[in-house]
């Protein structure tokens, strides 16, 4: 039990104390993860409406396809996407190993599927009438569809904290791209996961459940931010 | 065994690690990981001599021997040939071998988990020798640490006899260079040798990955950057690395290894033997024909008696 | 587009202005302001909408009525351009329009069964359509107090969609597609939702609204009071097709067939011979006892639906003499078999040895005539209220 509190009071240390080394892995965990969210958001978002809205041929697969990327062990993704980009990799002339870019690309493929899924299922539980009502008042097809994501804007929000959390948590794929490294006292590719499991590998428990607890401190920040910036619950659209 | 265990689950291989196709390792990559769990379930690290166990049809009545070594001893695959060897040549023996951190290695001897030991930490094995933990400590083999580098070399070390020196050269030219950062035995002796050279290492250009071996060779490789490994397992990696030894045969390179019978242990008959035929002639051999058919060279250097 | 004359509840005689000013008269004065030609849609192989010809003209409103599965909403998507049909043509004030015609589409306004109004506020919801239409905020912003005011919800403008009532929430979305200032109005079922109360007022002010402002509107409905009390004209849909079309007064009261007659709420249709035809005069032989007189055009000999609507019914004191003064040609005697009373009218069955006859009382008719089960009284319509069903095909009751 003491390896707790001592973790805890090391963490408020860490943190209070504004130890540099923290502050950039802490920075480098959520600039990464934001941005793959971001980029995931982007690429999920239409493909989650596309998906949820329009019957086709082969739809059923893509679905499939989807959900199966929600259970995408990140180890894999970290593999595939270091092969595709080490040097003797078809992009290895882009050099993006060991660096934040390669990072974020092996993270939007995880978000991604969270995302693009949460959509899915959001959008097709808004009636289809609430598209009909925006092309009976005149809407374009993209503009219908634009009222039907803000229709679900509530659990698309949810999709973007669930991939957020998921991303930001992981450490397989990472580690496999990033390779964990500093320099000279500056942190180069260094997250809070990968720093966790270098910590514990030290065998500096103590260090590691620190930085485990101040991961789970910004993960409950920034979902607790995004939760607020939507604007508290809200019911769907409305029923007579 | 905790350092094991994360490994087992954090401690990726780098993809050239794997043979094969990439379409291939990603068919591959979940079985790694399934293997990678099952090695936790099983907390026993025995997977490496249970296939051999089965080929000796034996009649006599068996017993084990615990053999704890270190992970990078494991992974150099030399216990695959010689505790085959040991088994035919004392058929009422199975050895299973433990692989874990040097220290935990010791930890296991003194607590009489394990009968044998074979580690590479002189000082701690005089050490644990003297406080009574081990009957007695034979000299078995070493094997050397190498730096790699980039084939254009562009710190210039290549052939450099003097490890120091070459260190030096390194800093001054502010060559990329990536460092363990693991507080693992491969990390303090790359500590060691930088303090030898009268260097602190720091700036851009030295970085710690806090990896493993392999997760180290592989970022060197594709960085093009400088770093201290092990032989054996940068002979491993060999064929996937853009890597070239450039300095080596240096005594400060060199790696101790030792092997230890526990007192009183459970198995104390079997530790006596083990250690004996491993320091035998046959043992020797056994040794130094290890890696010669593979990489064309031994591994390591039987220097028994 | 022809101007909307002041109705003074004149609902037959504007229709029927409108009618004479219909292409097919001497030229073309003014197309129609929506014309539907040979128009097919299917789901699944079944043709759930195959309509020939149907069409709205410009300031009527037309309802399209009929039971549940009958076509109607799959209709109005296609007639409101909110999806193709498989086959066929749709005009608007003479010009083909297509789902894919952005401009015809914003020249309409939709308003569903159920109101389906966006998260956030009542103003943000009715300005939506002119915030697409690109308008400046100062219009916007007169027109959806207009559009609120003309409702009946100006107060709402600044609630939350969330703390609507059902009532307010369907004139939310009835003012949503009026500020658009539609060409067209289209309904879905939009009173169906609500509670009996709020349903006979929300339907009182859509009709003083699309009457004030003259709007063209295509209402579809199952609920034949509706269809009665606001369209013009009626069209009555069975199985995807068109079974009767023509003004709301003519398919109420001259049913073509006894689909229609049992949808429009005659209750009494009985199976009878024509045994002589006199000037228009017919007479009719219903279970080979009762005589009936009815003005309609059959042939002798021929086998009818003879249908009484209830309200047709005057029903007299038998025990008192005369019946109420009457020119009515039947006259019939029986007996009360059973009174509901509901509201300020009551429903009466009389059995009129061997036949039912469903009449419609006011409340103190029925206490000032003693009627109840058992009563002998004398019941009289006349000979132009009695309707000649003559579609062979349908079967009778």
């Amino acid at each position: 039990m003491e390896i707790f509190t001592q973790s805890i009071a090391e963490a408020v240390r860490l943190v209070a104390s504004f130890d540099r080394y923290v502050f950039q892995v802490m920075g480098l965990s959520l600039r990464v993860s934001g941005s793959a969210v971001l980029i995931g958001l982007v690429i999920g978002l239409p493909l989650g409406v596309w998906l949820g809205l329009s019957r086709f041929r082969g739809r059923g697969i893509l679905v499939a396809l989807v959900n199966t990327g929600l259970g995408l062990p990140p180890v894999v993704v970290g593999l595939f996407v270091m092969m595709m980009i080490s040097r003797k990799g078809p992009l290895g002339f882009l050099s993006l190993l060991y660096t934040p870019p390669a990072m974020v690309i092996a993270q939007v493929i995880l978000a991604t599927p969270y995302i693009t899924a949460i959509t899915m299922s959001a959008v097709g539980s808004i009636p289809r009438e609430v598209r009909l009502q925006a092309v009976g008042l005149g809407a374009s097809r993209v503009q219908a569809l634009w009222v039907v994501v803000k229709e679900a804007r509530l659990s698309i929000m949810t999709a973007v904290i669930a991939g957020f959390g998921a991303v930001i948590s992981e450490v397989g794929a990472v580690m496999m791209v990033g390779g964990n490294i500093s320099a000279g006292g500056e942190n180069k590719t260094r997250v809070m996961t990968t720093a966790i499991v270098q910590e514990a590998r030290m065998g500096n428990f103590e260090t590691a459940m620190a930085f485990g607890l101040i991961l789970l401190a910004m993960a409950f920040a920034a979902v607790f931010l995004m939760t607020r910036l939507q604007g508290g619950p809200r019911s769907g659209w409305v029923k007579s | 065994m905790m350092m094991k265990v994360l490994e087992g689950i954090l401690g990726s291989p780098p993809w050239f690690r794997l043979r094969g196709s990439p379409a291939a390792l990603l068919i591959v990559a979940p079985a790694v990981i399934v293997t990678a769990f099952a090695a936790v379930a099983g907390c026993g690290g025995t997977s490496a001599t249970e296939s051999s166990t089965t080929t000796t049809a034996a009649t006599v009545e068996k017993s084990d021997i615990v053999l704890a070594s270190t992970t990078s001893t494991q992974d150099s695959g030399l216990f695959d040939v010689l505790v085959p060897a040991f088994e035919a040549a004392y058929p009422q023996y199975t050895v299973k071998v433990v692989a874990a951190g040097t220290g935990e290695a010791l930890k296991l001897g003194e607590n009489k988990d394990a009968d044998v030991l074979l580690v590479h930490a002189p000082t701690s094995e005089k050490e644990f020798v003297e406080n009574g933990f081990g009957t007695e400590r034979f000299e078995v083999m070493y094997n050397d640490f190498v730096i790699v580098g980039p084939a254009d070399d562009p710190a210039g070390i290549g052939g450099m006899a003097d490890t120091a020196l070459a260190l030096k050269t390194i800093s001054v030219a502010e060559a990329l260079f990536v460092s363990r950062g693991d507080d693992s035995g491969t990390h303090k002796k790359e500590l060691s040798l930088w303090k030898a050279a009268g260097i602190e290492p720091s700036g851009a250009w030295y970085e710690s990955a806090g990896q493993g071996m392999g997760d180290v060779l592989a970022i060197s490789s594709e960085k093009q950057a400088y770093t201290l490994s092990d032989r054996a397992s940068y002979l491993n990696l060999l064929e996937g690395l853009d890597l070239e030894v450039l300095v080596e045969g240096d005594k400060a390179l060199f790696n101790q290894y030792g092997v230890i019978p526990v007192t009183d242990a459970t198995n104390a008959p079997g530790a006596a033997d083990f250690a004996a035929w491993i320091i035998s002639a046959e043992g020797q051999a056994v040794i130094s024909d290890y890696g010669v058919e593979k990489f064309g060279q031994p591994l390591f250097v039987p220097n028994a008696g | 587009m022809t101007p909307v004359e002041p109705m003074i509840d004149a609902r037959t005689t504007s229709a029927d202005a409108r009618t004479t000013s219909t292409p097919d008269a001497t030229g073309r004065l003014a197309a129609p302001a929506l014309e539907a030609t040979a128009l097919v849609r299917s789901y699944g192989g079944v043709r759930v909408v195959d309509i020939d010809h149907l069409k709205v003209e410009a300031g009527e409103m037309l309802a399209v009525l009929g039971p549940n599965g009958a076509g109607k909403s799959t209709l109005f998507r296609l007639l409101a351009l909110l999806e193709p049909p498989d086959s066929g043509l749709i005009a608007h004030f003479g010009s083909p329009v297509s789902h894919r015609d952005l401009a015809a589409r914003r020249r309409t306004g939709t308003v569903f069964q159920r109101p389906f109004l966006f998260q956030g506020k009542v103003h943000s919801n009715v300005s939506y359509g002119l915030r697409l239409r690109r308008l400046p905020r100062a219009e916007i912003r007169e027109r959806v107090a207009r559009a609120l005011e003309l409702t009946g919800v100006a107060g709402l403008a600044k609630a939350d969609v969330r703390r609507l009532s059902g009532g307010e929430a369907q004139r939310v979305a009835l003012a949503r597609a009026l500020v658009l200032e539609p060409d067209i109005l289209f309904l879905d079922e939009p009173s169906s939702n609500l509670d009996p109360g709020l349903r006979r007022r929300f339907r009182d002010d859509l009709r003083r609204i699309v009457e004030q402002t003259g709007t063209t509107a295509v209402l579809i409905t199952h609920d034949r009071t509706e269809a009665m009390s606001l369209a013009h004209r009626i069209v009555l849909m069975k199985e995807g097709r068109v079974v009767q079309q023509g003004p709301a007064e003519e398919v109420y009261s001259r049913p073509r067939d006894a689909f229609v007659a049992d949808y429009m709420g005659v209750e009494t249709i009985w199976r009878g011979f024509v045994e002589r035809e006199v000037d228009g005069l017919c007479t009719v032989l219903v279970s080979g006892a009762h005589v009936v007189e009815a003005v309609a055009e059959a042939k002798v000999g021929e086998e009818v639906g003879v249908a009484v609507r209830p309200e047709d019914v005057v029903i007299g004191c038998a025990t008192r003499g005369e019946p109420p003064a009457t020119s009515a040609r039947n006259r019939w005697l029986g007996t009360v078999v059973s009174v509901r009373v509901s509201g300020p009218l009551a429903d009466v069955w009389i059995d009129l040895d061997g036949v039912l006859l469903h009449a419609v009382v006011t409340r103190p008719s029925v206490l000032e005539l003693g009627i109840e089960p058992g009563a002998r009284v004398l019941a009289s319509v006349k000979a132009t209220a009695v309707h000649l069903l003559t579609d062979r095909e349908e079967g009778y009751h």
